[in-house]
């Protein structure tokens, strides 16, 4: 089920953050991959409104989904109250639940870099940067 | 492999993901909606902004062990005066989902995640600091050119008028077929003094949004009607508004439901049906007339109701008046033609047709009384039928049957018997 | 043979022509010079007697002045109808053109052959068969297709229409490396001005925005200079009274006279003074011999050219508008202003150009005016049409670029040709096998090209890989092999799957009916990328058995569809409208009303002769007039002009007398109604006032209470009222702006019962004046129906003159008839009865009224009820 609040930076999972340079060469290798011309034309028409004109694209960033979980890689902020194994019934969640999820696959790709508890500090995270 | 800190943070985010899915389906579910459709893996950012807020770790906790309810009840009484910034954006993007998802099964329940978002919208704009990086950071080089001038960005206080007009565009895209999703739109827009009050919004952001939002629905209005105009237009060249026109203006039903009874529709009806009830009352066709009128008498009667309630509106007074005049002209029975033409002189009390008509009914009235007056008169009966013949004669002097009933009343006086 | 074909780029231009190519290591680019090193070819054509053949370029332009003078800026006629005799033939433009792109074409075939280009050693032959053409940024539908079907008559697969200036741009980006930044494209050529903004982003192009003049060249530099010069020489004494239009000696003579002022042009563009000492330029009227001899400052030529140069000037400030509207960027975003075209070699225009559109003291970017667009298009045409490599039986296209930047190619080709019994497609270097893989279904089904197959091509440090690409069947044996040789370099910025090649001219739009009033739908804005499709939905607004899409270019229509419908079917009913656009502007359009669907191509007519920019222009007036008039006015204007309109836009390409007249009427019409009212919102401010002022009386009028409020109180209500209609419109809200209008009318009609009550209807007096009024009106009818001019679709016109019985019968019947018998009773009993008639009467004539202004419209959509 296609959603009705279909967002062009959430339907080809870019960062609003990340400028236009990144949106254009992101959108072009997918366009230059895609199957056929109307999958192109509708990845030009999402590359023409998240570039043409910044209030555009400000709009289609406001709406979509912000980018405010801490970074991968890092340690989390306060240590995290671990679930205890006698409290995950049946209901819950199991790690085959999740193996085939998408974000699953991109963040094992985020932790390819070399060593995995020194990438990005929290300094580096905008948005926790941004806040007062 | 060992477990090392950093991944607890990528743990963290799948069970943020799949909490916040569970959560929307949840919503989506109690709305009445069959499916929720996916969010992106980033709404789980909701997720954990919520557990940072009190109650907010233990209702994710429960949300994890299967029951999403108190994480849910979390949500909907949230209140949004100094919460952060990122949950109120996570949030207004959660319900306008919700409400993207609820459109089209449960129009009310969608009206109500609108106003939901709307209000987080509402809390978001105050929030200058937030909104400030957020647009620095997305803008970048264009940013940086907004000194010059140039209107790169969305000024904080247009923030909520960005949902309003994305809700606007449901209903005006659900104009022509009233669908839905269009209705539970309308239904927002004119919630948007709730959504402010929600987010405790100040005063001249709530007027600005509600400026914007009665424009863009009068707007959707004027578009599902048009159609019904230019059917009448073309049946009016052809010389076909007796005969078509009811069909076509039965449209204006559908549309009076889709706009959870607009009072715009009400007086698109009582205009038109004004010209084709004209048609049919020179052409003497009674049933006709009759005929056309009835299916729109609750929108006579609301329209009435909210003359008699606000004296201000008084500028569709003489249509409606002119509505009641005419179902009192075809009605047969005569204490409901009384009623009828009395609502049409309270509305407008100057209506000149509607007085003719109310003195004309009072006339005949007072002469069915008379007329029952076998051998004697009552005096009490008597001087009833003065005061109808008064109230007559105040209405419309000139009222071809006062003559007549005076005639008649003057007899029954001196003893004769009324006919 | 094995052959590799790369698209050349070709820029047909107004005076010169050039053609270039990019060879497939894409280190330099091509382009064709003749044995002097003349990079541009003069767009001219003559007839050599002798030899029996057409002579292109400086051959032909030499035969100026001759029996045998050239054709000369046949651009400028693309798209009409219209011939031109060249020795014993009469040409079209287009077939003119493609005189001139064969030769072109021979060009540069001739230069290929002496390219040592092979395929590891084996012999290769360079083929150009495809083609991008560029044309002006203005240039519309049937230009373009005129200058596409000039580049098939030529023998060309034209791959691609570019708009000059985006080639220029591309040009630019590519030589400099530039991958961002934003971009001035000022072009003046030799016919036409163009100017574009363009974004460049990763080296993929945005066009914000296109404005021009279509017919404004460095040639009208010249003829005004010519003219100029012509008047200093009858001031010295010369018979040169010339009639260039009706005598083609005087036209022979002005000739020599512009040639005259080219040479003035060119020798001021370096030196701030030219001595001209020319003798026998010509011959005057007189017979005696014409010489001009004096100097001529920078200065006094640039006071004759000024205006034309400001009105570029003007259209650049439009264009800079539209892209701030469109992306936010304004003239202090420009990062390069690109000049274009040989005439934009006039100091003039340089330093006009650098004053007000470049910044910090930079300076326009000014390499190869001549040849840029050639250049750009060649990059274009590489990218577009990517490389065909062949032999007999056999077409690989490769689509994506032969230059791999690191060890490392990625490579996209499609099979179009093989063998039957191929099954797999290998590329070899030496003994190894740099990739291998199937050819899939593709082929075996018969279909082959639909395919794209991908490679990751391991590469070694050589400058060139000279490898083979070998399609082979299912047990490795070759059936075919073809020489594939890989560059090593820097691959630099193009434009990839992103850009949209060109934009589209002009707001295509559909003729659509509102509240019984034709207007126009805007379907594909002006500067819309192309491809484009768009999809709409409209109603019918009527049941006269048909609906009709008429589509417009500007406000001119190009095409008219109609679909035959069930009469039963109910106004209202959806019509579903997807229209087309290819990157040529070639238009198809698709149709859906219920269970019925047409679709068309959309076969540009002619481009109209004369003064068609005016006729565009009158019709832009009374559109604007008709949005600003509302109510009865507003009935009334539409109601004349509507026919004008449609009048004008039958005889436009057929009856220029008619159009001369017809036109005449209507700027009259224009200027009665619409004395300079500019407002956006119906009813305009006038009316509104109008409206208060009704209401204001009606309560005034009134004695003690109306309705029940005392006078105080509906003057507060009648202020509260009239300040929320100011504030919509202030706020520019039309739906608000229009609901007061409704209300002060409504509120008028409720305090006006009062009044009412009191009010005598049968005065003779009044039944003869009324009587008056409706006779004048029903003959008013009648003259609309005199001159109603016929649509040239039959349908419609079949439609149109049924309608026309239908309503000159009713006309009759209810109007007239009736009307005679009230004239005829002089009996003043009989009043009331004559008032009812004369009642009926009225109502009928608003109807038949109606009806005649719906006659235009018959059958059109509308899209009211669509929201937005």
């Amino acid at each position: 089920m296609r959603s009705t609040v279909d967002n062009p930076f959430e339907r080809y999972d870019l960062d609003p953050r990340e400028g236009i340079a990144a949106i254009t060469r992101r959108l072009k290798e997918l366009a230059e991959e895609a199957r056929d011309e109307a999958e192109r034309a509708r990845i030009r028409e999402a590359w023409e409104e998240l570039t043409l004109h910044p209030a555009r694209r400000l709009r289609a960033a406001l709406f979509a989904h912000p980018e405010t979980r801490a970074p991968l890689g890092t340690a989390p902020p306060a240590l995290r109250r671990r679930a205890s194994p006698e409290g995950a019934p049946g209901g819950g969640l199991e790690l085959r639940d999740l193996a085939a999820r998408p974000s699953v696959l991109d963040a094992i790709g985020a932790l390819d870099a070399p060593d995995d508890d020194a990438v990005p500090s929290l300094e580096d995270d905008p948005v926790l940067r941004g806040r007062p | 492999m060992t477990w090392r800190a950093s991944d607890d943070i990528l743990l963290q985010r799948l069970e943020d993901e799949s909490v916040v899915e569970a959560l929307f389906a949840a919503v989506v579910r109690a709305g009445g909606a069959p499916a929720a459709p996916g969010l992106h893996p980033r709404a789980g950012g909701l997720v954990d902004a919520l557990r940072k807020i009190p109650r907010g770790a233990e209702a994710v906790a429960a949300a994890l062990a299967g029951d999403v309810m108190p994480l849910a009840r979390l949500v909907d009484e949230l209140a949004f005066a100094g919460a952060p910034p990122e949950l109120l954006h996570h949030l207004a993007l959660f319900h306008r989902a919700s409400a993207a998802a609820l459109e089209e099964t449960a129009p009310e329940a969608a009206a109500s995640a609108w106003v939901r978002s709307l209000a987080a919208w509402f809390a978001l704009a105050e929030e200058r600091t937030y909104l400030a990086r957020f647009e620095e950071l997305v803008l970048g080089r264009d940013a940086a050119r907004r000194g010059r001038g140039a209107d790169a960005g969305i000024p904080p206080e247009r923030v909520p008028l960005e949902l309003v007009a994305d809700v606007a565009a449901r209903a005006d895209a659900a104009a022509s077929d009233l669908g839905q999703a269009g209705r539970a739109a309308l239904l927002a827009l004119a919630r948007i003094d709730e959504a402010a009050r929600i987010a405790g919004a100040p005063e001249s952001a709530a007027a600005r949004a509600r400026a914007e939002a009665e424009r863009r629905r009068n707007a959707a209005i004027e578009a599902a009607l048009a159609l019904i105009g230019e059917g009448l237009e073309e049946a009016n060249v052809r010389g076909e508004l007796t005969s078509q026109g009811r069909a076509l203006l039965l449209r204006a039903v559908a549309v009076w439901t889709w706009t959870s009874n607009d009072e715009a529709v009400e007086h698109f009806v009582v205009d038109r049906a004004d010209k084709i009830g004209w048609e049919l009352y020179r052409a003497r066709s009674w049933d006709a007339l009759r005929h056309l009128l009835d299916p729109f008498r609750p929108m006579f009667d609301s329209l009435a109701s909210r003359i008699e309630r606000d004296p201000s509106r008084i500028a569709y007074a003489a249509g409606c008046a002119q509505m009641f005049v005419f179902l009192a002209e075809v009605d047969r029975h005569l204490p409901r033609k009384l009623e009828l033409a009395e609502r049409a002189v309270k509305i407008c009390p100057t209506h000149r047709n509607g007085r003719i008509v109310l003195a004309a009914i009072l006339c005949e009235q007072a002469m069915e009384t008379m007329r029952a007056m076998v051998v004697f008169a009552r005096r009490d009966r008597i001087e009833r039928v003065e005061a109808l013949l008064e109230r007559a004669e105040s209405l419309y002097a000139s009222a071809s049957e006062l003559d007549e009933a005076k005639d008649m009343l003057r007899r029954v006086k001196r003893g004769r018997i009324a006919v | 043979m094995p052959f590799l074909d790369r698209a050349v780029g070709i820029d047909l231009g107004t005076t010169n022509s050039e053609i270039a190519w990019l060879p497939p290591s894409e280190r330099d680019i091509v382009i064709f010079a003749d044995r002097f090193g003349r990079r541009t070819v003069p767009s001219a054509v003559s007839w050599d007697e002798k030899a029996g053949a057409f002579v292109v370029g400086h051959a032909a332009r030499s035969k100026r002045g001759t029996a045998a003078a050239p054709v000369e800026s046949i651009k400028r006629k693309m798209g009409q109808k219209t011939t031109v005799s060249i020795g014993p033939h009469a040409l079209s433009p287009e077939e003119v053109s493609s005189k001139i792109l064969a030769d072109l074409c021979e060009r540069m075939k001739a230069t290929l052959a002496d390219k040592p280009l092979h395929g590891g050693g084996a012999p290769l032959e360079l083929a150009a068969r495809r083609a991008v053409i560029t044309v002006p940024a203005y240039f519309d539908a049937p230009q373009v297709e005129a200058t596409r079907r000039a580049g098939e008559l030529a023998g060309l697969e034209v791959i691609g229409i570019l708009q000059e200036p985006t080639a220029a741009a591309i040009y630019h980006t590519w030589k400099r490396r530039l991958e961002d930044g934003n971009f001035l494209v000022y072009d003046l050529g030799g016919g036409t001005f163009d100017v574009s903004i363009l974004r460049c982003l990763g080296g993929e192009y945005q066009v914000l925005a296109i404005d021009g003049e279509n017919y404004l060249g460095g040639d009208d530099l010249d003829r005004r200079y010519a003219e100029h010069l012509r008047k200093q020489l009858v001031e010295k004494g010369y018979a040169l009274d010339l009639d260039v239009k009706g005598n083609d000696d005087d036209r022979r003579t002005f000739a020599r006279l512009v040639h005259l002022a080219q040479e003035i042009k060119e020798s001021l563009s370096t030196t701030d003074v030219a001595h001209v000492n020319k003798s026998d330029i010509a011959k005057d009227k007189a017979g005696e011999s014409v010489s001009f001899e004096g100097e001529i400052g920078r200065a006094d030529y640039e006071e004759i050219i000024g205006d034309l140069v400001e009105t570029t000037m003007a259209c650049c400030e439009r264009a800079l508008a539209r892209s701030r509207e469109v992306a936010n960027v304004g003239v202090e975003d420009i990062d390069h202003v690109i000049l274009v075209g040989g005439s934009t070699r006039v100091p003039l225009v340089v330093r006009r150009v650098t004053e007000a559109f470049c910044r910090d003291g930079s300076e326009p970017l000014r390499d190869d005016v001549d040849t840029c667009v050639a250049l750009g298009a060649a990059v274009h045409a590489a990218h577009v049409g990517g490389t065909i490599l062949g032999d007999a039986g056999l077409r690989v296209r490769v689509t994506t670029p032969l230059v791999a930047e690191g060890a490392k190619l990625r490579l996209g080709l499609t099979v179009e040709e093989a063998p039957r019994n191929a099954t797999s497609i290998a590329i070899w270097h030496g003994e190894h096998a740099l990739a291998e893989g199937s050819l899939g279904h593709a082929l075996a089904e018969g279909s082959p090209g639909k395919q794209g197959l991908r490679f990751d091509l391991p590469l070694g440090e050589a400058e060139e890989t000279h490898a083979t690409l070998a399609l082979q069947t299912s047990v490795g044996a070759p059936v075919g092999e073809l020489p594939l040789t890989i560059h090593r370099g820097d691959l630099r910025p193009r434009p990839t799957a992103l850009s949209r090649a060109s934009v589209v001219a002009k707001d295509i739009a559909l003729e659509v009916v509102r509240g019984g009033k034709r207007d126009r739908k805007v379907l594909l804005a002006r500067g819309t990328g192309l491809p484009a499709q768009v999809t709409h939905l409209f109603f019918t607004a009527d049941q006269s058995g048909a609906v009709v899409l008429r589509i417009l270019q500007n406000r001119l229509p190009i095409k008219t569809l109609a679909v035959d419908v069930p009469r039963e079917l109910p106004v209202g009913s959806p019509v579903e409208v997807v229209l087309r656009c290819d990157e040529s502007m070639r238009l198809e359009a698709q149709a859906t009303v219920g269970a019925q669907q047409i679709q068309a191509h959309i076969e540009p007519p002619p481009s109209p002769t004369g003064e068609a920019g005016d006729v565009e222009a009158l019709l832009e007036r009374a559109e604007k007039a008709k949005r600003a008039l509302w109510g009865v006015l507003g009935s009334e204007f539409a109601r004349e002009a509507d026919l004008l309109v449609v009048g004008i836009r039958e005889v436009l390409r057929t009856d220029p007398d008619k159009l001369a007249a017809l036109s005449e009427r209507l700027r009259h019409l224009v200027e009665e109604f619409h004395g300079g009212v500019g407002e956006g919102l119906v009813p305009p401010m006038a009316r509104m006032e109008d409206a208060f002022d009704t209401l204001r009386r009606v309560v005034y009028r009134a004695s003690g209470l109306v309705m029940g409020m005392e006078r105080a109180d509906w003057e507060t209500r009648i202020d509260a009222l009239y300040d929320k209609a100011m504030e919509a419109h202030a706020a520019g809200d039309g739906p608000t702006w229009r609901r007061v209008y409704n209300e002060v009318q409504a509120l008028s009609e409720t305090a006006y019962q009062e009044e009412f009550s009191l009010m005598r209807t049968d005065d003779p007096a009044w039944i003869v004046r009324r009587t008056l009024t409706l006779t004048w009106r029903a003959e008013r009818v009648e003259q609309a129906l005199a001159e109603l001019v016929p649509s040239t679709t039959s349908e419609i016109r079949a439609m149109q003159a049924a309608e026309r019985t239908r309503i000159e019968k009713w006309l009759a019947e209810s109007v007239k008839k009736p009307l005679s018998k009230v004239e005829a009773v002089k009996d003043e009993s009989a009043t009331s009865e004559q008032r009812r008639s004369l009642e009926k009467v009225d109502a009928e004539i608003d109807r038949i009224e109606a009806a005649v202004e719906r006659l235009p419209a018959i059958g059109l959509v509308t899209d009211r009820g669509a929201g937005g």
